[in-house]
Parts: structure tokens; sequence; C-alpha cells
């Protein structure tokens, strides 16, 4: 395939490499050399060259990054925050967890350039609790990055003070979102607070504040080192760079995959995937996260892994979490097991999505049981009406948009199980 | 006898208030500390982090009971995590929990064992899909499991507590813990009280 001749992998480089740990050996390969570069130039200009970049935000809406960290105010006499969104929890997601586990300078360097351009000077990692043992090497990392001169008072030699903060979560999806996760990270339960303001106005602690995902971060150190034309030039023109592809389910290999934006979705599967996994018969395919409405495998024949075509195809491309589905699988069962999800990860603020992701758990846990009536199907999309759009935070829209698209797409199966009084799957 | 935080779990909480930009910030981190200390979040350690943050009892306990991934007194010494999401349910999460419900004589989200060993409990994604089906004991992921691979896990687990290692372990569920609540919570009876984590 062209693209694993052409393009280098850059973000994953490090993967198979130990000593990716170690500070000194990072500082010898180059590892801050972007942040560095960024330290000389003006802030404005840091920006300017992210923008020109065209990166786009990683954790799931896509929102140019530079764009993003423009919306900064730099007058209000408050201190600004960088928040790094390590709650990666979306299912189907497992990219955050490696970078951070197998390559953490590469993310310090990644704030260290996110916290001068917006002139912050203590960032905030706010990582899942489950992950004991990224915390631990974030930790450590952080720890030697302050003896090496990379982080404190001085950065890199630059009168420019930081210092990196550490939270732990402790088990809600809600505060992967970021309101949620600043009401989180003040000592709160993580409910979501309405937009606007937006967190770069009115994010932690009343402050200003960036949040920005791990691979989001994981970028800027090579726009820096290699030039914002050279972020360009990979990928589509609106989706330009490249992205890791946690790929799961029923693949031959899964894992994850960095490739440039715009490669073709089966060329994801077939090539670093080795194919179609289980009965070795695709039927459908979850492009970006559990949020993301379902691809018929007819839907994968064209879809390319970039922000448009993805959605052109009805869906969003998202955290970049490839779920495939052979076609053993009931897609009433798998929509039970997404619902079931959404429910319990409601952070429960709002009614209609904490009592509407509970209706749709039910009523499609009965169709499963066979015990669903035709009429369900439409209180079904008439509940993902009452939910979409109504709510503080979109978590109501994320559980709504792939019930509606299983339904749309897969309608046969859920009349079957009503028509049969049983699961067909069995 | 009621729990008393350690000099080093004080001192932990001390800097962390140092550092961070305000005490209910440190609120998380320093019920991470009580849960290393103890082996689990109680009612005492708490009032106790209540107290050094300036905040009521109440504030803490509800949000203790928003996460669900602190440990308390109902979860066994080893706590099974199976991950019930998505690509783990479709690569053989329901033969794993099936297969430690009869080896431990358990139910998923039920008491834990006769002995206090093991709890077992479905959780939500823990990024560990490329290795599906994964589970978490305590802190340690395992991934591409198998039921062969759980008896060994277990196994290990059992001969781990004989030796005297592994995390202490918790007294099983407090049972006069809303009545114990309803004490130090005069304002509560809001929100979700449920019990925790199972
Ligand atoms: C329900 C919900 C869950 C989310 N979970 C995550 C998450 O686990 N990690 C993440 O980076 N972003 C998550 N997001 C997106 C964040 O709200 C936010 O857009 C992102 O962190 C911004 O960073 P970026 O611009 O670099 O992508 C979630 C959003 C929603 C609505
Ligand atoms: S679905 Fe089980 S780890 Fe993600």
């Amino acid at each position: 395939m062209a693209m694993a001749t052409t393009f280098q992998p850059f973000l994953t480089r490090n993967f198979g490499e130990p000593l990716a740990l170690d500070v000194r050996w990072c500082l010898e390969r180059g590892a801050y050399e972007g942040a560095r570069k960024a330290l000389a130039m003006p802030p404005k200009a840091v920006i300017e060259e992210v923008k020109l970049s065209g990166l786009r935000g990683r954790g799931g809406a896509g929102f140019p990054c530079g764009m993003k960290w423009s919306f900064v105010p730099q007058d209000t006499g408050k201190p600004v925050y960088v928040v790094c969104n390590a709650d990666e929890s979306e299912p189907g997601t497992f990219k955050d967890r490696a970078l951070i586990d197998r390559d953490p300078h590469q993310l310090l360097a990644g704030i260290i350039i996110a916290c001068w351009a917006v002139q912050a000077h203590t960032a905030f990692i706010y990582i899942r609790g489950e992950m004991v043992h990224g915390h631990a090497v974030l930790e450590k990392a952080v720890a030697d990055a302050e003896r090496a001169g990379v982080l404190g008072d001085t950065v890199l030699g630059a009168a420019f003070p930081l210092r990196v903060l550490l939270m732990r979560g402790a088990g809600a999806y809600i505060c992967g979102e970021e309101t949620g996760l600043l009401t989180s990270l003040e000592g709160n339960r993580g409910y979501p607070r309405l937009k606007p303001p937006f967190p770069a106005v009115v994010g932690a602690f009343g402050c200003p504040t960036v949040v920005n995902n791990v691979e989001t971060l994981g970028n800027l150190p090579h726009i820096m080192v290699n030039g914002a034309r050279w972020h360009a030039s990979m990928g589509t023109e609106k989706s330009p760079g490249a992205k890791v592809f946690s790929l799961s389910g029923h693949v031959k290999r899964p894992g994850n995959y960095e490739v440039p934006l715009g490669t073709p979705l089966m060329d994801l599967l077939d090539g670093p995937g080795g194919g179609v996994g289980g009965t070795g018969r695709l039927k459908a395919v979850i492009p970006g996260g559990s949020s993301a409405p379902i691809l018929t495998a007819e839907d994968c024949k064209t879809a390319k892994l970039d922000y448009e075509s993805i959605a052109q195809h009805g869906s969003m491309l998202g955290s970049g979490a490839v779920i495939v589905l052979d076609d053993s699988v009931c897609m009433v069962d798998a929509i039970w097991n997404l619902m079931r999800f959404y429910h319990h990860e409601s952070g429960g603020q709002c009614t209609p999505c904490r009592e509407g992701t509970g209706w749709v758990e039910k009523t499609v846990a009965r169709i499963e049981h066979g015990r669903g009536r035709m009429r369900d199907l439409d209180v079904l999309l008439e509940t993902c009406d009452n939910m979409q759009g109504k709510t503080i935070c979109v978590l109501a829209d994320a559980a709504a948009m792939p019930l509606r698209s299983y339904l749309k797409k897969f309608r046969a199966e859920f009349e079957a199980h009503i028509t049969q009084g049983k699961c067909p799957f069995g | 006898m009621p729990f008393e935080l350690s000099e080093r779990s004080r001192a932990e909480i001390e800097s962390l208030i140092a550092r961070y930009p305000t005490k209910k910030s440190c609120l998380l981190l320093a019920l991470r500390v009580v849960e290393r200390q103890q082996g689990w979040v109680s009612l005492d350690g708490m009032a106790l982090v209540a107290a050094m943050l300036g905040l009521s009892p109440a504030e803490v306990y509800g949000v203790v009971t928003f996460y669900p991934h602190y440990k308390r007194e109902v979860h066994g010494k080893y706590r099974l995590m199976v991950c019930g999401t998505l690509t783990c349910a479709l690569l053989g999460m329901k033969r794993l929990v099936r297969h430690i419900e009869e080896r431990l004589g358990v139910a998923c989200g039920g008491a834990r064992t006769a002995d206090g060993l093991f709890s077992l409990e479905k959780v939500e994604c823990i990024a560990a899909c490329g290795g599906a089906p994964a589970i978490q004991i305590n802190d340690q992921y395992h991934e591409n499991v198998t039921p062969q691979k759980l008896d060994d896990l277990i196994a290990a687990c059992r001969r781990e507590h004989a030796a005297g290692g592994g995390p202490p372990m918790p007294p099983g569920p407090v049972r006069d813990e809303p009545a114990r609540v309803a004490h130090f919570l005069p304002a509560l009876g809001l929100g979700r009280v449920a019990p925790v984590g199972v």
C-alpha cells in the first residue's frame, strides 16, 4: 500500500522504545526541540503556526487547535491554565493510554508549547483513575523533567516558570467532557456546565483554560520542529495530519495504528489490521468511538478516515476508535450494550439524559429479549428527539446519535426480533 | 478502632494543599491517599479529609459516591473488574463473568466471597479494547483474558494473600452506613447515594 511506503509515523515512533521513558535519552533525541523552538518565538507566532498547520483536536470534536487557543483572553488579570484531557473513556478508544505509557515526554513537550502559546504557568493532566500505571509514568516523567530543567522555575533555559500538576479521575465517563472535567478538577462531582461561557474564557477555577486531548498535544512538538507546512501536507486539505486509530473488535490484528488522515477505512482494516476477524465477513464498523453512528459494510467501501468523509457517510471520526463487527453480531444486542453504557455513565444532572438513557436501554433490552412491540421503534425515535439538544452537555446526543443510526440502517433486525419474539441470533 | 491518618498521609495531603490552586481541588487526590493507607475509603477517612480541606463531610460523601472507582468497604481485597463494554462483549466477556461466578461462587455486582478475598463487578471500557476481553484486578490491567488465564490470576491472588501480601482487606459492608451517614450528613438526602461500585 502506498501509505505504508511514504508515510513515516511520528506520534507512535517511540512505541517500541523503552528508553523513551528516560528524560536524558529524550533530550538527546531532540524530544524537546519543538518546545525550545516555540519558546524562542513570540506566543502569538506559535498560535499562528499551529493555526496554519490545520491541526484539529483529537479528543472527539475535531475543533481547530490554534483557533481554540486564540480565544484565550490575555487581559483578565487572572492566571491561564492548560488542561490535558487524559480521561480517555470513549468506548473503543485506547490510544491516549498508549501515548502516555510509552512516550510521556512527547506529551510534556506538547504541554510546554501549549502553555507558552497561551501564557499559562500551570498545566494539569487529568488522567482517568483506572490508569494507575500511566499516572506513575507521568509522575516520574514530570519529576525527571523538573530535575533536568525542562519544567520548573525555568523551562529549557527560558525564564518561563511552568509546573505540571497531575489529577486522577475515578471512573466517570462524563469527566471526559471538558466542562465535567473542569468541575471534577475543582474537587466536585463531575457535573458539566453550560456553554457559553466556553472554558477558553471561563474555565478551571473561573480562569481562562485551554482543554486539549493527549494526542492533540502530542502533535505539537512535531509541528514546531517540522513546520506547519509539513503537517498540512499530510492528510487532506480540511483534515491535515496523521492520527492514531484504535482498531478493535472483529479484526485479525487489533491495535493502535498511526496513518495519515484520509486513509481509506478498508486500507486500515485490511492493511495493519490484517483483515476482518471472527467470521471473516464484515457487517458494520463504528468509525469514531461508541458515540459515532454506525457504518454498514457498504458504507465502509467508500469511507475514508478523515472528518469530512466520515461525516458524508453520516457518522463522525470522533476519537478515532474503529470497532469492527462481523456478521455474527446482533445489532440489537450491540446497541443495547451501548445504551446500557450511556445510562450508567449519564451524570444524572439533566432529566432528558438521565431518564432518556434509562428508557432507551430498557426498551432496547425488551426488544432484544423478544418482548418488543413495533410501536417501540417509534417510541425510541421520539425519545431520541427528546434527548438531543436538550441537555447541558452532549452525552445525551452521544447516546441518541448511534441509536438512531442502528434503527435506520438495521431496522429489519429490530423488526425480526419483534415478529419472531426472540433474538434471531440466539 | 476509628481510622487515623498516618504521618505520611497527612504530609502528603499537606503537600497537595501547598501545590494545588484551592484546597477543594485536592479532594480527589486526598481520597486516594486514604485509599492507599487504609485499603479503601471509609466514612472516617472521608471525615478526616473533610476536616483537612475545610469541607463538610456531606460534600465529601457526595463526591465519593459519584465516582465508582474508589474502593470501599464492600469490595473484596481483590476487586475483579471485568470490562463489559462493546468490544469486550463481542470477544468473550460473558464467558469470563460466568467463569468467575462459578469459580468463586459470587454474583457479578453482588456480595464478595465469604472470606472477603474477591468481589466481582462489570465496569465500562477501560481503554484496553485492543486486548479484549480485558479485566482489572485492583490496579493491574490484564488483556486477552481467557478462563485459563483467570484461574491463574485468581490462584496468584490467593498465593499472595496466603503469604501475607497484597492490600489490606476491606471489612465488608458497613451495616449502619445509612444511619452513620444520616448522622454526619444532616443535610443529605439528595442526589445519588446508592451503594457504591457494585
Ligand atoms: C460525553 C463526552 C465525553 C468525552 N470524553 C473525552 C475523553 O475521554 N477524552 C478527550 O480527550 N475528550 C473527550 N471529550 C471531548 C472533550 O469535551 C473536548 O472536546 C476535548 O477534550 C478537547 O480537546 P481537543 O480539542 O484537543 O480534542 C468528550 C466529550 C463528551 C461530550
Ligand atoms: S471495550 Fe473493554 S476495554 Fe474497551
